[in-house]
Order: C-alpha cells, then sequence, then structure tokens
C-alpha cells in the first residue's frame, strides 16, 4: 500500500495501468470466432492429414454430412455460449441452446453409426485421440473463460464445444458401431467437457464480467 | 463507455468518478471487511478494464459495473470462507466500515450493518443494491442476471428478514 492514497485512487491507478498497457479492447464476438476457428481449423487439418494418410475416403465427407452438420453447430453455440456476454437472461439462452444442440449432436452421431464395422485397433485408441485433439481447443476455450465469472453453464458449453474437434474426426476416421461411439467417443466427449467444467472453475479470473 | 473502449483515459477517469464511490460502498456493506472491500474494488476496476469489450449497450454501464462488483465479492467471500472455515466470523462482523461518514446515531447503524450481515449473499446484494444504491429493479436483475420478478422476490425477502432482526429495536428501516 502506497502511504497517504486512499482505497479509490489506488484502485484507479491500478486500472489505469491496465488501460494503459491494453488500449485496444477485443470484442467478445472477436474472441468467440477465434474459439470455433480454432476447434474447425483443427478439425479440418486432422481431416486433411486422414484424407492424405488414407485413413479415410473423401466420398466419406458426404456419407457423413448429417452428423458433421449439427457437429459444427455445436462448435459454433459452444464457443457464443462460452464467451457471450450475460445480459438478462440472453447469455442462459446461448447455453440452452449449446447443450441442446451437444444433445442432439450426440443422438445423431449415435443413431447414424449402424451396426459398424470391425477395427484392429484397440477401441480406447479413438477416447485417447477424441482427448488429444481436444486438448488444444480446450486451452483456448479455457482462455476464453478467464474473462468472465465463473459459471457451470457456461464452461459446460465450452468444454462441449471444444470436444467438437474430436467428434468430427471420429466421424472420418472411425468406422465402428454404435456402441462403441456411445461408449468410446461420447464418453471421451463428455469428459472433456466436464474436465472444462472443473478446470475453469480452479482458474484464477482476469475478470469477472457478467 | 464507447470512448473508453477504445483506450480514452479520459472517458475512464469520468466512468470511475462517476461509479467507483458506489461501487466501493456497495462492497463494503457486502464484506464488512475494509481490505477485502478495497482488493474486491481494485479487482472490479481491472475487470471493467479487461472487459470492457463484452460491454452490451443493452444494460446501463452502472447495472453492468455492479454486475462485476457482484461477481468479485461473491468470489471473493467464496475463498476467504474457504480460508477462514474454522475462524470466528465475528472478527471480521465487527471491523469498522472504511471511508463511511460517521453515523447520526453509530449504534443503530451499527446494528443495521450487523443485520444486513446476518442475510443471504444474494438478499443481501438486491437490498443493499435496491435500499443504499438506489438501483432499479431491472439494474439489479441485470446485475445479478436473474429476472426482474427474481430481483424483487429477493429484496422483498430481504427486507422481511431485515425487519424482524431489527425488531427488538423497535425501529422500522
Amino acid at each position: 500500500m502506497t502511504g497517504g492514497e486512499t482505497p479509490l485512487s489506488r484502485a484507479r491507478h491500478a486500472a489505469m495501468a491496465e488501460l494503459r498497457a491494453t488500449p485496444q479492447a477485443v470484442s467478445w464476438r472477436r474472441q468467440a470466432l477465434w474459439l470455433v476457428q480454432a476447434q474447425v481449423g483443427l478439425a479440418l487439418a486432422g481431416m486433411a492429414v486422414a484424407l492424405v494418410a488414407g485413413l479415410a475416403r473423401p466420398s466419406e465427407l458426404f456419407f457423413h454430412a448429417v452428423t458433421v452438420g449439427p457437429l459444427l453447430v455445436v462448435a459454433v453455440l459452444g464457443a457464443i455460449a462460452a464467451l457471450a456476454p450475460r445480459v438478462g437472461r440472453v447469455g442462459s439462452s446461448w447455453r440452452i441452446g449449446a447443450l441442446g444442440a451437444a444433445a442432439a449432436a450426440m443422438v445423431a452421431v449415435t443413431l447414424a453409426r449402424g451396426a459398424g464395422s470391425p477395427s484392429d485397433s484397440p477401441e480406447w485408441v479413438c477416447s485417447v485421440s477424441h482427448l488429444g485433439v481436444g486438448l488444444v481447443p480446450l486451452a483456448f476455450a479455457l482462455a476464453g473463460l478467464r474473462q468472465s465469472a465463473p459459471s457451470w453453464g457456461r464452461a459446460l458449453a465450452a468444454g462441449l464445444g471444444a470436444g467438437t474437434t474430436g467428434a468430427l474426426l471420429g466421424e472420418l476416421v472411425c468406422h465402428r458401431g454404435m456402441q462403441h461411439v456411445l461408449v468410446y467417443h461420447l464418453g471421451a466427449w463428455l469428459l472433456l467437457a466436464v474436465s472444462c467444467a472443473v478446470i475453469s472453475r480452479r482458474l484464477r479470473r482476469r475478470s469477472f464480467a457478467p | 463507455m464507447e470512448r473508453f473502449c477504445r483506450g480514452d483515459e479520459a472517458a475512464f477517469e469520468m466512468l470511475y468518478e462517476r461509479h467507483a464511490p458506489a461501487v466501493f460502498g456497495f462492497l463494503q456493506r457486502m464484506m464488512r471487511e475494509p481490505a477485502l472491500a478495497e482488493d474486491v474494488l481494485q479487482t472490479t476496476f481491472l475487470s471493467v478494464v479487461r472487459a470492457r469489450g463484452r460491454y452490451e449497450p443493452d444494460s446501463t454501464v452502472r447495472a453492468w459495473i455492479f454486475a462485476i462488483a457482484a461477481n468479485a465479492g461473491r468470489d471473493a467471500l467464496r475463498r476467504r470462507k474457504a480460508r477462514r472455515e474454522d475462524a470466528s466470523p465475528a472478527t471480521a462482523a465487527r471491523e469498522p466500515v472504511a471511508d463511511t461518514p460517521e453515523p447520526p446515531d453509530p449504534a443503530a447503524s451499527r446494528a443495521v450493518q450487523d443485520a444486513l450481515m446476518q442475510l443471504p449473499v444474494d438478499q443481501r446484494e438486491a437490498v443493499v443494491m435496491h435500499k443504499l444504491h438506489d438501483l432499479s429493479f431491472a439494474e439489479i436483475a441485470t446485475a445479478l442476471g436473474i429476472t426482474i420478478g427474481a430481483a424483487k422476490v429477493r429484496a422483498h425477502r430481504g427486507y422481511t428478514r431485515l425487519r424482524e432482526l431489527l425488531a427488538p429495536l423497535g425501529e422500522s428501516i
């Protein structure tokens, strides 16, 4: 504490120093765009690698359109729900939308798979891959979540959005059946979402904005 | 606010002059611990600067800043509770509120402050914002992220409980 300064002037000096350090504000919409780009960009890069490596065929992209569409919606809604300011009940509407879209996408991903075909690799490889490719979007999501007050709904939506990267890759690369998707893909996706919520709660906030 | 978002220091000075004293008063009444209230005041305005890109013109600037103060205050209270789980709350509750002019009747004022501290945090927030800082129920709803009806209910429950707690004094608030 500086002698002679009042609490009000101390807080003013600290805030002014922060303002001088970051004169330009970044809008939450731009941050949400970055988050979507990280999630979808990484999934597209992974898909490109899978196509080049011969792990998937281009025709499969069209076959999986019915599940890729909802997953992209979850990626976008999850990013918006994670970062949108809470103004009245608007913020919670985004969160409910994101959680609802994620539930619908999970049902679509599971039901669209059918009986599937067997594979030589162990089933847990899909879970590990899902979690692995989700780490970068998760880091972006957590960085975004530090900009606002803690909220379980917000963090869960962010985690579900981050999990879409692995889900998109899984759609292209994995050909196993419904039961495998339910346990090893959705399980990893939910684990990522819950991890995001738990880690976010423990993070030191940069801001307590609504 | 637009000028402040572009980094205009004079605009921030104006905003600070207008809102900081009220926010500090709110935090002092929420915390009853001057050092903690001061920390949270600083956190609040650092948050205001860092998160100015999140401000939406749908809400008033006052409600937005009170929302940040309430969030930061709740977080600080939660952390303090975690730190002092075994400590007596009476020690903190009896510390004086800094930078507040001496009230006409210090004993009554102390009784009101003590009664306020016995309210649940959500009711205390609503009562202090409404009664002591003249925020409208629409602004309180925005600040606390609830509906206007819920803000009224919280304040009403808080007032009812305060009356019960202060009844022995024989005065209405």
